[in-house]
């Protein structure tokens, strides 16, 4: 049976986390560029700056 | 069996479990977004279906199936699934309606081109071979829908997705909600970008593309699914809710 702070710890982030301070932060930076990045190329395709 | 059967077989068999799994969720929640979601799964995995087909002989129709569902219209579907579950706004049903309406003229468009049967080769992956198939001329008209379903489909998963994680990162909840949106979003983009390496001529990576996506989005969303304590009082949606 779990008690009300073992079940506040699971659904909330540990503060000394290297799992959610610094790794997570960079994940989403880069997808996110990568996101833009694919999106820039499909234009480029649409409007004929990419030949292929 | 080889390689290229081998990478889309295990594909379709993920993706028809992640499909089954959403669509439970469906018929017991009623929510527009896990229907969505599941046909947009369900059509992911026709194509990798169409793969693991072409690799042991030919058939227009699996090839249209292939192009129509794996190329073309899963991604927008998927996404449109992610729009509903993030907008909860009436002007979401008129963004399906477009979506419905566009998904069957590029149905029609498919297939009116004429497809050349002798361009086809037993033993290459159908990723490395389809502009032999589709005449050039008729490429660059099915190219349009192939390019805005995509595109619209990447922002609106893998947008949706990143947005999700960030929210609760953000907030400092739910762990387990960012660190699914994160494995979503990475799944969508591994097949976003094998999808654009086909389009140079890099054909030899979407089956790994796909294959990573199928895993990454399916164990993504299966943690980000598990019900967590003090959940009840979650001030924000995210996929798989």
């Amino acid at each position: 049976m779990q008690d009300d702070s073992h079940t506040n710890k699971k659904s909330r982030m540990s503060r000394n986390s290297l799992m959610f301070e610094k790794v997570i932060p960079v994940l989403l930076i880069l997808m996110g560029i990568l996101t833009v990045a694919l999106i820039l190329f499909a234009a480029g395709i649409l409007l004929g700056i990419i030949h292929f | 069996m080889s390689i290229i059967q081998i990478l889309p077989f295990i594909s379709t068999a993920i993706m028809l479990g992640f499909t089954i799994y959403v669509f439970q969720r469906y018929f017991v929640r009623r929510a527009p977004h896990f229907l969505f979601w599941g046909i947009g799964l369900a059509m992911f995995g026709l194509g990798s279906f169409a793969e693991v087909y072409l690799s042991l002989g030919w058939s227009r129709a699996v090839f249209v199936m292939w192009y129509l569902f794996g190329a073309i219209l899963n991604p927008a579907w998927i996404g449109q699934g992610t729009l509903y579950l993030l907008v909860r706004r009436s002007w979401v049903h008129i963004v399906a309606g477009i979506l419905i309406l566009a998904s069957l003229v590029s149905t029609a468009l498919m297939l009116s081109i004429p497809i050349n049967d002798s361009g086809f080769h037993l033993g290459t992956p159908i990723s490395e071979q389809y502009k032999a198939i589709i005449p050039s001329a008729s490429f660059g008209l099915i190219l349009i829908p192939t390019i805005i379903f995509g595109t619209v489909g990447l922002v609106l998963l893998v947008g949706g997705a990143l947005y999700s994680a960030f929210l609760f990162w953000h907030k400092r909840v739910l762990p387990n909600r960012v660190v699914g949106n994160v494995l979503i979003a990475a799944g969508a983009l591994s097949v976003a970008s094998a999808s654009e390496l086909t389009h140079l001529g890099y054909g030899q990576f979407l089956y790994v593309g796909e294959l990573i996506a199928a895993i990454l989005m399916f164990v993504g969303f299966l943690i980000a699914a598990r019900p967590q304590p003090n959940e009840a009082a979650k001030p924000v949606v995210t996929a798989a809710d």
